[in-house]
């Protein structure tokens, strides 16, 4: 059996495939359809302070190869997540990552503490990348030194394995990364969504009712991997790579660009299921190529520096 | 509740732009209830992406086999209408919830306008099985989408009322200028349930009609779609009980309930 697993600020994950915020609900919703302990490990979709019923509809929509929404970070808030959904997590064999996200430094730092101090939860993903909120989110992703600020407000309040999750619409993406690496995140996790619309010619009205949203899906890979090549150049955290990942290829593209592991997201809409069987395929390829350690395939794009 | 590869047994128009397709899909047929839908992928592709929810329209236990009826609109349901009999077909289902076809009362009031048909058929077959009196009020554009009579269904159970846009059938304008007559000659209003599926106006005419009368009126709501099992929030509906999800939730709900913004 060759070894799929890799290590993220110490915490073992058994292989590189996780499910993606806003994509796996909250960890039971797809167990009908796979076995969610055939992961490496899942994020909860985003949790705030108060209970979020998100934006008005339609919040999502489709595009060539991929979606837009603008769900609005609808969840039931991290006390309800907390006693209601947590424990159903307890038996699971994979790692639960909880993401979170807040309208000021302090909300995030609150949330952090909150989550932070219960056993199953293993790592943290810190949502500063949503373009689906007014405040917060996108706002702090793109600017370094709120970034930073944020990272650094949950950092002093839990010991957990941090992941801050990033934005890829700004121009320069290592400048975010760094700042995320400073403040003490323990990995990147890229992409979020790209800032996304569509119009109805017909009827003249977008397809979101919000205007803008966020575009996901086949359609974005190669920005995804684009990022994640750039940001894996000048960090020396693990970087977890999604963006339009529905097959084991997809993982091992996004390893050679640089990605310890991956997330797979709108996928599980299309293939419920489907992550479960990008871990199979991990393995035959492993066991086709004679491969010892996946994780040896890491930033290994055989590209000419010029 | 699965996904799995079933196979389409046939696939044919039955009016311009509305095809019927007949698919072997015995794991599903039995445990659906009427009202519930399936989710659909168009084909192994990654263009279109997303699923396509389709109620389920009418189930052969027997054989085993449920029918999609459906418009053709877009991407998705054309590249549907290409199905031949033998082609795969990955279908997620049954999802959602189903109608209250159970319970202490005799007279059923089903008002459908346009691909609001969709989930009757399923729904009609059960209410007759259950002896319920069952009044259909069925409006379409054309008198050739009304392709079905009562006499496809169980003998005596079906009172059918159409309308038709082009006026070629039944009234001529909206089934929703028929409902108020026939609740009038309902002889027991006091024993009754409504279903209802159609456009939005539709609906909102139907709540205005039916507010007051005591008569539960369930609806089956449409709204976009991505993951269709309560994971994405896409699909979410106001309700005077806050937001809910049409795909989990739903898609039958109360009407009552259902809060429309002007
Ligand atoms: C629960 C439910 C049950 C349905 N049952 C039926 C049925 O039995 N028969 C039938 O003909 N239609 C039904 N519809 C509508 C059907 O899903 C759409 O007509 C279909 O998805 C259009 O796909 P398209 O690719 O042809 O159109 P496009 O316009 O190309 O589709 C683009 C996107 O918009 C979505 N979309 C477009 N129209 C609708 C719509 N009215 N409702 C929801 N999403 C839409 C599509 O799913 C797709 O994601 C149902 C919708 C829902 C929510
Ligand atoms: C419907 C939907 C909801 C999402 N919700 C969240 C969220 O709550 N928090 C978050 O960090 N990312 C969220 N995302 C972004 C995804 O986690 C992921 O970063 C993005 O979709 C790109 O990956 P993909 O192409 O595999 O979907 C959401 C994406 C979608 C499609
Ligand atoms: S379609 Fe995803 S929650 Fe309803």
């Amino acid at each position: 059996m060759s070894d799929l697993s890799l290590t993220i600020g110490g915490l073992v994950f058994k292989n590189p495939v996780i499910t993606a915020s806003g994509t796996f609900g909250y960890g039971t919703e797809y167990a009908p359809y796979l076995d969610v302990s055939r992961l490496g490990g899942i994020v909860t979709k985003t949790i705030t302070l108060l209970p979020r019923e998100g934006n008005p509809v339609p919040r999502v929509a489709e595009t060539p190869a991929g979606m837009l929404n603008s769900i609005g970070l609808a969840n039931v808030g991290v006390d309800e997540f907390l006693k209601r959904k947590l424990p159903a997590l307890a038996d699971l064999d994979t790692r639960v990552i909880v993401n979170i996200a807040g309208n000021t430094a302090e909300e995030y730092a609150a949330v952090a503490a909150k989550a932070g101090a219960f056993g199953r939860v293993d790592a943290i993903e810190i949502n500063v990348s949503c373009p689906n909120v007014k405040q917060g989110g996108l706002a702090f992703g793109t600017d370094p030194e709120a970034t930073y600020q944020v990272v650094r407000a949950v950092r002093n309040e839990t010991g957990k394995v941090l992941i801050t999750k990033l934005t890829p619409n700004v121009t320069d993406i290592t400048e975010a990364a760094r700042a995320a690496v400073e403040a003490g995140s323990d990995a990147l996790s890229l992409i979020n969504t790209v800032l996304g619309m569509g119009i109805d010619i017909t009827t003249r009205k977008p397809l979101l009712a919000r205007g803008t949203g966020g575009l996901s899906g086949p359609a974005v890979k190669p920005i995804a991997i684009a990022k994640v090549y750039q940001a894996a150049r000048c960090v020396d955290v693990p970087i977890i790579g999604l963006g339009g990942i529905r097959q084991w290829e997809d993982v091992v593209e996004f390893m050679l660009a640089g990605a310890s592991a991956v997330q797979v997201g709108t996928w599980n809409f299309v293939e419920p299921g489907g992550a479960a069987r990008i871990v199979a395929g991990l393995e035959q390829y492993c066991a086709s190529r004679s491969l010892a350690r996946l994780a040896d395939l890491v930033g290994t794009v055989d590209i000419d520096e010029t | 509740m699965g996904c799995s590869i079933c196979t389409v047994i046939s696939n044919k128009p039955v009016a311009e732009g509305l095809y019927l397709m007949s698919v072997e899909a015995p794991g599903i047929c039995s445990t659906a209830l009427p009202g519930q839908f399936v989710h659909v992928r168009t084909g192994d592709v990654i263009d279109p992406l997303l699923r396509r929810p389709l109620c389920i329209n009418r189930i052969d236990s027997g054989n085993g086999t449920l029918d999609l009826l459906y418009r053709v609109v877009g991407r998705g349901t054309a590249a549907l209408a290409g199905k031949k009999p033998r082609d795969p077909l990955d279908v997620l289902g049954p999802l959602g919830n189903g109608f209250t076809v159970r319970g202490n009362f005799r007279n059923a009031l089903v008002i459908a306008g346009g691909m609001g048909i969709a989930p009757m058929f399923f729904l009609i077959d059960e209410l007759i099985r259950t002896e319920k009196y069952v009044t259909l009020l069925w409006g379409a554009r054309t008198a050739a989408e009304l392709f079905v009579s009562s006499a496809d269904f169980a003998p005596g159970g079906l009172t059918l009322h159409t309308a038709t846009e082009d006026g070629k059938a039944g009234h001529a304008g909206y089934v929703t200028d028929l409902l108020a007559s026939i609740l009038e000659q309902l002889s027991d209003a006091g024993s009754a349930r409504a279903y209802t599926c159609g456009p939005v106006p539709m609906l909102k005419t139907v709540q205005k009609i039916m507010s007051g009368r005591g008569i539960p009126v369930e609806a089956s709501l449409e709204e976009r779609m991505a993951c269709g099992i309560g994971v994405c929030a896409g699909c979410s509906v106001n309700t005077v009980q806050g937001k809910k999800l049409v795909c989990k939730d739903g898609p039958v709900m109360n009407l009552m309930e259902i809060v429309y913004d002007e």
